[in-house]
């Protein structure tokens, strides 16, 4: 059908680039100018940004933390969900949609909610932390506020439901023949598993898990009500430079090294990903 | 058996032999239980404690879990603010749905349909919004919205106006994405059978094509919705003491004094997000939402 | 007049040729097939009469009236497609009346005119159903009855049985061939099964690589192919070289399996030229060698090589004598491998095909 098509097409596209490019260009060429204090830059070009956060361990502390935590978290969340993405996807009776239903509501509720839900789990005088005291498995009440351990389940919960519907999309592309295939030629169901779903929904895992540490990458409400002004994740850093000192300039500085380092962590997959399929080209 | 695990792959003979009490395949079934059990309590736990002690009497002025004892005083001691504050958050992400999707339809017809050879590169402009933590967009805008009004006068720091645009941008991602996807499946000789019987091509577009992406609309309509309503990096740095939103004022709140109202209002919340789940299920199908999540 | 009229149509994507300027008339009322295998341009033909696609050269004219240029929404036609093409959306009775909903025709009316359709296609309970709550051969009566809505000048059907099985599609094929017999509407149909273009058309275009090779009636087509690959594409067939002795009327007399024999031929072959003959195997009769042939027969002599039996009949190859080798259709009968014999046939069984052998 023939209508003017990328008539269509132009307003938003338009606007999108404008949004895009202006909001963009604004804030990350300060990072360019030197932060002359109450928010106001510098005239001239510098790399003095530059320079002053490759040279000071706590910044690049900060980037290796964030770094860390994106891909522990993502990691735990591969583990966990891949096994009940899999449960799912395969299962016949009428409660799987119900659970996926459950999983998909979840995902809807916001994280600034779900991070208060932990901090009751967590209280010191709340109902787990007295139960494993009297049971005497630990010593100190457990707590997460300004933990790195708190932060990473709370980064968990951030990209968890969502990440696991993604991976029961990636399950259902397998097709259930295949697997009935592999068992008829003897293989029990764990090395089947092993030998022939994970390689098939390999590429899609691996997708999944980059979504999820972009999210982690880029999270700023979890780490910023867990670690309570303690650990100082990139996304943390950036909204207290730019709020509580008004660096522009720095905070500038640092959301162009987070941008970079996500972008650089996306290109190393997606070239590990083709080698992996490459090399699974020239095997089967 | 009412067991759905690979409930066929078996031969139906060895199901009725008398099996011993750990096959492979029951210890196989029970670990799977135990691990989706498992998922589902961690996942389900932070939301099950929010509504407990949302009815539950607090413990030196603190929320606990377990409640020591039940009540219904907090849902009565909502402030007029909070819910205040909830409709303007419900609001906005309305304003932003119908702002996303005036331009999401026809950004995702318009990339899908038109013959330009750069379209890779615009559908990836499309998605650059996502790629960007929502901490650096937020400052961002700040930093335009400021550099704007220098130069027209115009307020977008501290604005409904301001938050509706920055939403805006973070959530056509979505209402883009979903719709592309369901545009490219979409089976083109529907429109044709509806031209060769008389309708012209608005007319088409009108009667078939949109009825039929319909799905995909909805499912990216939901995802803006929700990013928009769930929030907090952006809105804290556009908000101001007068325009702010649901999120800002929770994460505000939890700084302080906590007031265990705002548990009943989070409650509501959570009760309100299984609804929109079911809703959205009886009305368009959970595939929508699968299909536009890849 | 012409119900439909194709002067000079052609169609090009580039630098490969669909559709090689074509004409093409169909006559009021008739069901005329497009039969070819994929890719010899017969959708593309279908398409640029429907207005999907447009004609790199020629003109298109629906009684009379040069159309060319018209989108297909001011064609006046329906069309069934391959995949049905249901609107998913409405309802059945909705999607019947698409069309008269376009053309603002009242409700009362409208609702008068679905009733009818879904009469006539003999499903008069499923108006309110949605069609994916239907089988694939209501979705297909649906869809006919959606392109007839509108009593269209000119129904176009681009294979429309394909996805049905063998049976539902015969049945199919049967209640079509009724419906447009009963209203005499002017239809152009497109296969790739030559059993089907058979069973229904009044007229076989058979296509090869963007060209119509022939067009005529059924029993034409099948018994005196014009082409190659027009006999080869429409059943089995025996291709036998021969030559051209002398031009006799308007036919040739040949030198062909040693004998000596007049036949007719469209051709312009002359005397002393290479062509090459047609014969259906059933249309070869096997008989002892001793037996004594009737007048208007010809018959050479041979040993059986192959048989294959198929049930109802039996496929034997048999070697002549000059080696050209020979597929007969028969009943099945006590033949055995190496048997000699003679296949006996009549000359104006053959044809003679209008490429130069």
């Amino acid at each position: 059908m023939t209508l003017p098509w990328p008539r269509f097409l132009l307003p938003p596209l338009v606007l999108s680039l404008a949004l895009l490019v202006g909001s963009m260009y604004v804030f990350l060429k300060g990072s360019f100018h030197a932060d002359l204090g109450v928010g106001r830059l510098g005239e001239a070009f510098t790399l003095a940004n530059y320079r002053k956060l490759f040279a000071d361990s706590f910044y690049l502390n900060s980037l290796w933390l964030t770094v860390q935590l994106s891909a522990v978290t993502t990691l735990l969340t591969i583990v966990v969900g891949v096994p009940v993405a899999y449960v799912l996807a395969r299962m016949r009776s009428r409660w799987g949609p119900v659970l996926l239903a459950v999983i998909v509501a979840a995902s809807f509720v916001t994280i600034v909610i779900k991070v208060l839900g932990l901090n009751i789990i967590f209280a010191a005088n709340g109902g787990l932390n007295r139960l494993l005291l009297e049971l005497g498995m630990i010593a100190q009440p457990l707590t997460i506020a300004g933990k790195v351990e708190g932060v990473a389940i709370g980064l968990l919960y951030f990209t968890l439901a969502f990440i696991v519907i993604l991976l029961y999309s990636v399950m259902l592309t397998i097709p259930r023949s295949l697997e009935e295939a592999a068992q008829n030629l003897g293989a029990s169901r764990w090395r089947m598993h092993w030998r022939v779903i994970l390689p098939l929904a390999l590429p899609g895992i691996i997708a999944s898990g980059l979504i999820g540490f972009n999210l982690c990458m880029g999270a700023f409400t979890s780490a910023a009500l867990i670690g309570a002004g303690k650990i100082l994740t990139l996304p943390v850093l950036i909204q207290r430079t730019v709020i509580f000192d008004t660096k522009y300039g720095m905070g500038a500085t640092l959301a162009v090294v987070l941008l970079v380092t996500g972008l650089a962590v996306n290109l190393l997959s997606i070239l590990l990903v083709s080698r992996l399929n490459a090399a699974r080209g020239m095997t089967a | 058996m009412a067991t759905p695990l690979h409930a066929r792959s078996a031969p139906a003979a060895q199901e009725r032999r008398s099996t011993p009490l750990f096959t492979e395949r029951r210890v196989n079934r029970a670990l799977a239980w135990v691990w989706v059990g498992g998922f589902f309590v961690f996942l389900l736990a932070p939301l099950a404690v929010i509504v407990a002690a949302a009815f539950g009497e607090p413990v030196h002025g603190r929320a606990v879990f377990p409640p020591p004892a039940l009540t219904l005083r907090w849902f009565g001691a909502i402030q007029g603010e909070y819910l205040t504050t909830l409709g303007r958050s419900v609001a906005l992400a309305a304003a932003v749905v119908v702002v996303c999707v005036a331009l999401g339809v026809p950004a995702a017809l318009g990339l899908v349909r038109s013959r330009w050879r750069g379209k890779a590169a615009l559908t990836a402009l499309f998605r650059a919004p996502v790629q960007i933590p929502a901490v650096v967009t937020g400052v961002a805008f700040l930093q335009l919205y400021y550099i704007v009004a220098d130069a027209t006068g115009w307020l977008g720091a501290g604005t409904w106006t301001g938050l509706l645009v920055a939403h805006v941008f973070i959530a056509l991602p979505f209402v883009v994405g979903s719709v592309v996807a369901v545009v490219q499946r979409f089976n083109t000789s529907l429109e044709e059978a509806a031209l060769i019987l008389g309708a012209s091509p608005w007319s088409t577009l009108r009667r078939v094509t949109l009825p039929a992406i319909a799905p995909g609309i909805y499912s990216g309509a939901t995802y803006a919705f929700l990013t928009s309503f769930s929030d907090l990096p952006v809105a804290l740095f556009l908000s101001s003491s007068d325009v702010r939103t649901f999120p800002v004022l929770l994460f505000q709140a939890m700084d302080y004094e906590f007031d265990p109202a705002l548990l009943a209002v989070a409650t509501i919340i959570i009760a309100a997000s299984f609804v929109a789940m079911l809703l959205f299920q009886r009305w368009v199908g959970i595939n929508a939402l699968l299909r536009s999540g890849k | 007049m012409a119900a439909v009229m194709l002067s000079g149509i052609s169609k090009r994507y580039g630098d490969t040729a669909a559709v090689l300027p074509l004409d093409l008339s169909v006559r009021d009322g008739e069901f005329l097939t497009l039969l070819g295998p994929s890719g010899c341009g017969k959708t593309t033909t279908l398409r640029m009469i429907a207005g999907f696609v447009a004609p790199s050269t020629g003109h298109i004219a629906v009684a009379g009236d040069d159309i060319t240029g018209l989108p297909p929404q001011r064609r006046n036609m329906g069309m069934v497609f391959q995949d049905y093409s249901l609107f998913p959306h409405l309802t059945i009775a909705d999607n019947i009346a698409f069309a008269l909903v376009e053309r603002r025709v009242p409700a009362a009316q409208r609702a008068q005119r679905v009733k009818e359709l879904l009469e006539l296609i003999r499903l008069p309970h499923i108006a309110g159903r949605f069609p994916s709550e239907l089988s694939g051969g209501q979705q297909q009566r649906v869809a006919l009855a959606r392109a007839l809505a509108h009593t269209p000048r000119v129904l176009l059907m681009d294979e429309p049985f394909g996805a049905l099985d063998a049976k539902l599609r015969e049945t199919m094929q049967e209640e079509l061939r009724a419906i447009q017999t009963s209203l005499r509407i002017t239809t152009i149909f497109v296969t790739h099964d030559q059993a089907e273009a058979m069973r229904m058309s009044d007229r076989i275009a058979v296509m090869n690589q963007g060209r119509i090779e022939q067009l005529d009636a059924p029993r034409t087509v099948y018994d005196l192919p014009r082409t190659r690959f027009v006999a080869d594409f429409v059943g089995k067939i025996n291709f036998v070289d021969a030559t051209v002795v002398r031009r006799c009327g308007d036919g040739v007399e040949v030198d062909s399996l040693g004998l000596r024999f007049a036949l007719a031929a469209a051709n312009t072959a002359a005397a002393g030229d290479r062509v090459t003959l047609a014969i259906r195997p059933e249309r070869l009769y096997l008989a002892p060698v001793d037996e004594v042939a009737p007048a208007d027969a010809l018959s050479i002599e041979g040993a059986i090589e192959h048989i294959a039996f198929l049930g109802n009949v039996m496929h034997t190859e048999v070697r002549a004598t000059d080696g050209t080798r020979l597929l007969v259709e028969s009943q099945p009968a006590d033949w055995t491998v190496g048997a000699r014999l003679r296949v006996r046939f009549r000359p104006t069984d053959a044809s003679v095909l209008t490429e130069a052998a």
